[in-house]
């Protein structure tokens, strides 16, 4: 999340939108479909073994081949867009909740909750934040799974709703602090409205535009930041099936086995440019209104 | 120059309650952990009555607020307690692993800025041309390129069948050294480059377009000496306080590559210690990389006033 520099459009790429968004949404809609219906359409059960036939070359029967556990890897690389997908939009999700509603309070309030949050902010932003996770991650980690959540999956979102809302909060600050004392608000605060109301319903459905492409864009950064520390030991256990454990499960095999790791990668490559591209494209859109 | 001295002055006033701060944050890690720190320490198979002596030891029993005041006192006398693992002194923990990690990190930011220099310079003389499109869209791209799977591509398609890298390890002399973090180096900077790149391209358009260099080039000045005195100074600035706002990502891109890589930096040592569950060595790492940029945001800074007056308080 800390990379990601939201790019301005060109002049000149404008002439390509309607593209974008299409190709992007094709994109995240099809992992999204895989993601629900995994069950239906994977060939194998992702946690089954095999051990007569593993690390089995790609054939009709295994696409991808099987891995050292005679497991189904095409089944696995399927069943992990669950995961992913579940985990990696909550890693978003709830941050930005967390931050817009702390934003929005510390810039239309201001005070000392104003106070609080910008050092919070400051602090943040001088720390190397993922590492911070890793950290983290490390101290509260090894969970079992709880209720709807697997193995591995709390402690990922909850350290993710610790330091994640920072961005939101400074985004969504700045923008509400910018509207605050514009006209409309004005006049919505002279005819009576309460300040809650006010905010609500007045300052915050205007600051929301660029938010809300934020979250498209995070979306990927978390699913990316999950499977890297999956691949590192502190994400998501195996044998979940999961893009970036995959990797890390297959490493020593990767001169022979070469497709075991290049398509756990390229899926989550290829998820996070769909995303990027509906992001860039409601981008255009918000700024040429 | 006075003025600028005392900005110096400021900024450095400025970072010590952030590194209070920093330290307050990297403290808290210990204090999030369920169970009893000591009895992580110790292991299972620990007696209670040794848990407790090593508890109150360490001070666990006291109230959190003498146990930061007691963390501060230690780290300001460099006592950064020993490894659970290895029971090695964490301070030469990180003495030992230091040399790799800055052999990475200058290779790292070398590369990105030999890479997104010439980059920046020809999107920006040739605007809307192919490489601009493309610079762009790569700068979106690249962001979501695992960089650890970045490195084992590398690793898979250019060490094993060239050899020449080596697929894992630290050299023990310059030479391999430097052939040690070439890859990770250029997985590290393949991120960050298209992203400092655009920066750059965008601040020398910039620069292209205005007066003083339609006047340098109507009194005949072009090409390299255009670029160098007048473009490249001009638009460097932008560039370097993005570089480090990125070092935060910079450094834990370290740490992935260290582990993808099997370089035994800081940053693998973290992820060891991470998995294995080593307080006080997650603690003093993260502790070293969280001044790092807090240091690098300083001399950022200051660096900026250096390359452009404008900058410079009055």
């Amino acid at each position: 999340m800390t990379a990601a520099v939201v790019a301005r459009p060109a002049a000149a790429s404008r002439v390509r939108r309607p593209g974008k968004l299409a190709v992007g949404l094709g994109i995240v809609g099809l992992f999204v479909f895989v993601a629900l219906l995994a069950p239906v359409i994977a060939p194998a059960d992702p946690l089954a073994q095999d051990l007569l036939h593993r690390l089995a070359n790609p054939s009709a029967s295994h696409l991808l081949g099987t891995d050292a556990l005679g497991r189904d890897v095409f089944s696995r690389l399927l069943y992990a867009a669950r995961v992913d997908l579940r985990v990696g939009v909550l890693c978003a999700l709830l941050p930005m909740l967390i931050g817009t509603a702390l934003g929005a309070f510390a810039g239309f309030f201001g005070g000392v909750v104003d106070g609080v949050v910008s050092r919070v902010i400051e602090l943040v932003q001088s720390f190397p934040v993922l590492v911070f996770f890793l950290a983290l991650l490390a101290a509260i980690g090894g969970s079992v799974g709880w209720g709807p959540f697997g193995p591995g999956e709390i402690p990922v979102i909850v350290v993710f709703a610790v330091v994640g809302w920072v961005v939101y909060a400074r985004l969504v600050r700045g923008e509400v602090i910018r509207v605050r004392d514009l006209e409309y608000v004005q006049a919505a605060r002279g005819a009576g409205l309460s300040r809650w109301r006010v905010l609500t319903r007045h300052v915050l459905p205007n600051v929301l535009n660029q938010t809300i492409v934020y979250v498209v864009l995070d979306v990927g950064l978390a699913i990316l930041a999950l499977a890297t520390l999956s691949f590192l030991g502190l994400g998501i256990p195996s044998p979940i099936p999961e893009w970036g454990t995959m990797i890390a499960e297959s490493r020593d095999r990767f001169a022979q086995q070469w497709w075991l790791i290049v398509t756990p990668g390229l899926a989550i490559a290829l998820l996070g440019i769909g995303l990027a591209l509906i992001g860039d494209a409601l981008d255009d859109r918000l700024k040429r209104r | 120059m006075t003025g600028w001295a005392r900005y110096v002055g400021w900024r450095l006033l400025q970072t010590a309650p952030l590194l209070l701060a920093v330290t307050l944050l990297v403290f808290l890690i210990t204090k999030v952990t369920p169970g009893d720190p000591a009895r992580i320490i110790l292991g299972p198979r620990a007696s209670e009555e040794a848990v407790a002596a090593l508890s109150h030891q360490l001070g666990y029993d006291r109230s959190v607020l003498v146990q930061y005041a007691t963390f501060l006192g230690n780290l300001v006398r460099g006592e950064l307690g020993t490894s659970a693992r290895t029971s090695q002194p964490v301070a030469e923990v990180i003495g030992s692993h230091l040399a790799p990690t800055l052999w990475l990190v200058a290779a790292s930011v070398l590369l990105t800025a030999l890479i997104a220099v010439p980059l920046a310079w020809t999107a920006a003389t040739h605007r809307d041309g192919w490489l601009d499109h493309a610079l762009r869209s790569a700068s979106i791209v690249v962001l979501y390129l695992p960089t650890f799977w970045v490195g084992l591509v590398l690793i898979r398609f250019v060490a094993l069948p060239t050899g020449w890298f080596p697929v894992a390890g630290f050299g023990e002399d310059p030479a391999s050294r430097l052939r040690s973090v070439v890859l990770p180096a250029f997985a590290l900077s393949l991120s960050l480059a298209p992203v400092i790149a655009r920066s750059l391209r965008s601040s020398m358009v910039e620069v292209l377009d205005s007066e003083y260099v339609a006047a340098a080039r109507a009194s005949g000045i072009s090409g390299a000496r255009l670029f160098r005195w007048y473009v490249l100074r001009n638009s460097l600035s932008p560039a370097v306080s993005l570089l480090a706002v990125q070092a935060g990502f910079l450094l834990f891109g370290v740490v992935v590559l260290e582990a993808t890589f099997d370089i035994h930096g800081l940053g693998s040592t973290l992820v060891t210690a991470a998995v294995g569950k080593d307080l006080l060595v997650i603690q003093a790492i993260t502790l070293v990389f969280a001044v790092a940029v807090v240091a690098v945001n300083l001399v950022a800074d200051v660096l900026q006033g250096a390359l452009d007056p404008r900058v410079r308080p009055q």
